[in-house]
């Protein structure tokens, strides 16, 4: 298992490699940088422009702004950014802002779906499961760009009613210095948002998983050797159904990375999704390198650990 | 303003009611129960919402649509709106902008007098008696030394590679001196100069500035990239969260009278559309957004919550510009043709004439429509009614002709298409695009529209044709001497396809001028030139739109550099 693990960090290494020098270049095409700056009204002295140039290093040609950036991550250093952001500095209190609001969704979303799925799957085209699909079914089409929006209007038609702020719309609470219940209140909707993102597809999963080890063999011999379905189900069929499920949660990390990024835009989050926006938005190349290295590894490290769940899940594979 | 108490208790719960049931919660008449009626508040730009406030008491949260990470509004990459606006209640200056845009008021609190001394057509000098109780926030008087700590950043000369946005006009001064211990300061500049009340905006600390290094290091990093633990105005900051928020509180150290407010916090909210819902649940009180239609009627629609707004036309015009560079466009014929053709109030009416009805065509490039001595111009030279005969009539007195719909040179050949640039993403220019070139159409010339990702690159284009056409956004000033250099005198700014000695002559006398009455007389001339020139034709000024909860008084619109919080001490609640 080590070896498998230490062998697939390897192989993460190039591929990192490759990915940073691919967006590197991309970022770096798209546009000037200095677009805003020039636009000004009215336009800054030639001499200041040119001196902004020569400490961004942007006056250098791209390659050699590669290598200076590649060779500063080995001192820590993420390079200048053109917003005057300290960007490793700034790394460390948004990774965290983002990885609670993602890790809570996949819990919460792991946890509803599972229920769900195995719910559906146990009633198959019962009353239950078809109005459970009907409303996953609806789930998945919604965008979550909208359903933001939409929850924070019936959030604030419901903080009308009751008179008071139950539900803010605005900024993740811990920097507003909110504890307690009040923290909740800032926390529910990008939570809600973000979850029913991923939840109505992993639901469907568990469903689908479930209902196929439902009609396996050995969970016949389960029910025939006198186990009742529940027992069945909670020993022999529950751990046989997350499996699949286990490597979905973990490749649709990706997924829920998109879908933080525009929760966080929605809800004014300061976190990941909102430095990437802000490193796009102003072609600050740096920034957007930096999300990509963190969002990148996070992914291959997701990936990794799903390979190990599934050794410990699986004893076959454990044991090969 | 609605003031909510906490009551997370019920929020999960009512979340996931809300989301499975897929229902509004109710109403909201009752909470608009102990509210004055808000609605659209209008009056006289300067004194608009002047009222009684309670002194000493309040807060107020107002939302920025940007984030701040340089607090060095002298440079050029923090001249943001939104940081000026916050740290206004922080860096003195010596004068203001009213929000007609046309009144400098000197800032009483920081001045004793500011006062022109040489005689007319002398070089100009002014002295300048700062307030003998005015220090900054750690006790170092304001002096002297602020005044030369600025002229020395700007002037281009002392520290040429300081990232400056502009040059306030202290390039023209050749010495700052002091007396009275560092409370009189005199400017002398090289010449006569009308616009003495522009500089010396935004003072910083000169000895925090010393003590961070020189000249450059302050300016560039210090100043840059700290945030303020200083003031010399009525605020002070006492908390902020990077990229969230930005809290004042009354500067212990001020001067002079005390704020009405004792807490004042910018949240920094970067999506546009999601201010309104801010304001609507009452975690903001105040914002100053960029107008869109579905915003007003946002706005509107919370009159009944006690949300008063002011909208009223910025001193931003559009404006479409030509590339006289372009042979085919260097005859005046066709650029004649093209604005006969124009129908200004058709590209009003498919733009911000959707949600702003009082918009109206803009007929001059140097005096906005609110500033004394306006004159429509472009009226009188028969520009931008969409007249599509008589532009065709211009055409064919030049020698042209129309064939199958093809504009024909006088040599016979066709008149080539025009790149016609706009900034990537911008409906609102493209829209306006869209509406002249249907209106050349007829006239056989076909626009060929293109975006560009940085318009200040490509209105800066001196090759012949990096654009033919672009349309861009120019903001207007009290200061029409200084703004009318930089924009059309030859050589300079933007305009490196245009030159007009009597334009240059006129403003050079404007900028020398010894009344505003004879800078308005001679900036007017110059107008008229370059409008008849067929260099630039104005479209309409863009509306400016500053939302708040009807409790409070004194907060005003103001479009010019100054912006909203230009008398951020006078904001108060309003008294019962």
């Amino acid at each position: 298992m080590l070896r498998y693990a230490t062998k697939r960090l390897l192989i993460a290494v190039p591929m990192l490699l490759m990915a940073s020098f691919v967006m590197f270049l991309m970022v770096s095409f798209s546009g000037d940088p200095l677009s805003r700056i020039r636009s000004q009204d009215p336009p800054p002295p030639p001499e200041a422009l040119e001196s902004l140039e020569k400490q961004l290093g942007l006056d250098k040609p791209v390659l050699e702004r590669y290598v200076i950036w590649l060779f500063g991550l080995f001192r820590g250093d993420f390079g200048q950014s053109i917003m005057n952001i300290d960007i490793g500095a700034e790394l460390g209190n948004r990774v965290t802002v983002s990885f609670r609001l993602i890790f809570l969704a996949i819990i919460i979303a792991a946890v509803v779906a599972v229920i769900v799925g195995v719910v559906g799957a146990l009633r198959q085209y019962g009353f239950v499961d078809n109005v459970v699909s009907t409303v996953v079914f609806v789930l998945l089409a919604v965008p979550v760009f909208w359903l933001g929006v939409l929850l924070k209007h019936w959030a604030v038609s419901f903080n009308e009613t009751v008179g008071s702020t139950v539900f803010y719309t605005i900024g993740d609470g811990s920097r507003q210095n909110a504890t307690g219940l009040a923290l909740i209140g800032f926390l529910v909707l990008p939570t809600i948002v973000l979850t029913v993102n991923v939840f109505a597809s992993w639901s469907r999963y568990v469903r689908a998983s479930m209902v196929e080890v439902m009609n396996a063999d050995y969970m016949k011999l389960a029910r025939a050797k006198g186990l009742s379905r529940g027992q069945a189900v909670w020993k022999h069929g529950l751990r046989n159904a997350l499996l699949p499920f286990v490597t979905i949660v973990a490749l649709d990390f990706s997924a829920l990375v998109g879908g933080a990024v525009v929760t966080e835009s929605v809800f004014q989050w300061r976190g990941m999704g909102d430095f990437l926006l802000t490193g796009i938005r102003n072609l600050d190349v740096n920034v957007v390198m930096a999300w990509l290295l963190i969002f990148a590894a996070a992914t291959i490290l997701m990936n990794l650990i799903a390979d190990l769940v599934y050794g410990l899940l699986d004893p076959r594979i454990r044991h090969s | 303003m609605r003031t909510y108490r906490p009551l997370g208790g019920v929020a999960l719960l009512a979340a996931s009611a809300l989301l499975i049931t897929g229902c509004s919660a109710g109403g909201s008449a009752d909470a608009s129960d102990d509210h004055v009626q808000g609605g659209r508040v209008s009056g006289d730009l300067n004194t608009v919402n002047t009222a009684d406030v309670t002194p000493g008491e309040g807060e107020i949260t107002m939302a920025i649509e940007k984030t701040i990470n340089n607090w060095n509004t002298l440079s050029a990459a923090g001249d943001i709106s939104e940081t000026v606006w916050v740290t206004s209640a922080l860096y003195p200056s010596a004068f203001f902008i009213e929000p007609d845009g046309s009144t400098i008021t000197m800032n009483e609190d920081l001045l004793e007098s500011a006062e022109v001394t040489s005689a007319e057509g002398e070089p100009t000098v002014v002295e300048y008696r700062i307030n003998p109780d005015a220090v900054w926030s750690d006790g170092v008087p304001i002096s002297v030394d602020d005044f030369v700590y600025q002229w020395q950043v700007l002037n281009r000369h002392d520290c040429s590679e300081c990232q400056t946005h502009d040059s306030d006009g202290l390039d023209k001064v050749v010495s700052v001196e002091g007396s009275d211990g560092g409370k009189t300061v005199i400017v002398t500049y090289d010449g006569p100069f009308a616009e003495w009340k522009r500089p010396f905006g935004r003072l910083l600390p000169a000895h925090l500035g010393t003590a961070a290094g020189d000249l450059f290091t302050s300016f560039n990093g210090y100043f840059t990239s700290t945030p303020p633990t200083f003031s010399g105005g009525p605020y002070i900051i006492t908390d902020f969260k990077k990229d969230v928020s930005v809290t004042l509180e009354p500067n212990p150290e001020w001067y002079g009278d005390a704020p009405n407010l004792q807490k004042i916090t910018f949240v920094m909210i970067t999506d546009t559309q999601q201010t309104p819902i801010a304001l609507r649940n009452g975690e903001i009180q105040a914002m100053y957004p960029q107008p869109q239609v579905d915003l007003l009627t946002d706005v509107e629609s919370m009159a009944e919550l006690g949300v008063n707004y002011q909208l009223n036309q910025s001193l931003v015009m559009e404006a479409i510009q030509f590339n006289l560079s372009n042979s085919f466009l260097a005859d005046k014929a066709v650029r004649q043709a093209v604005f006969t053709a124009l129908d200004q109030q058709e590209i009003i009416d498919k733009t911000v004439g959707q949600f702003d009805e009082s918009v109206e065509p803009l007929g001059s490039v140097m005096i906005m429509q609110q500033q004394e001595g306006y004159e429509n111009k472009t009226e009188e030279h028969g520009f931008g009614k969409g007249d599509t005969d008589a532009a065709i009539g211009i055409l064919e007195d030049a020698g042209y002709s129309i064939v199958d719909g093809q504009l024909m040179l006088p040599d016979g050949s066709a008149a080539p298409a025009l790149r016609t640039v706009y900034s990537v993403g911008n409906k609102v220019r493209e829209a306006s695009l869209d509406v002249l070139a249907a209106a050349v159409k007829p006239l056989g010339i076909t626009l060929n529209l293109e975006t560009t990702d940085a318009l200040g690159d490509s209105t800066g284009e001196k090759s012949p044709y990096g654009y033919d056409i672009i349309i861009v956004g120019y903001t207007g000033s009290p200061f029409l001497g200084s703004n009318a250099f930089k924009r059309f005198t030859t050589d300079t700014g933007y305009n490196l396809h245009y030159s007009s000695p009597e334009v240059d002559s006129l403003v050079d006398q404007a900028l020398a001028a010894p009344t505003q009455s004879e800078v308005i007389d001679l900036i007017n001339q110059a107008d008229d030139i370059v409008i008849e020139d067929v260099f630039m034709m104005p479209i309409y000024q863009k509306p400016s739109i500053f939302a708040y909860d009807s409790k409070y008084g004194n907060l005003r619109d103001n479009p010019t550099i100054s912006g909203p919080t230009y008398n951020v001490a006078d904001w108060g609640v309003i008294a019962e």
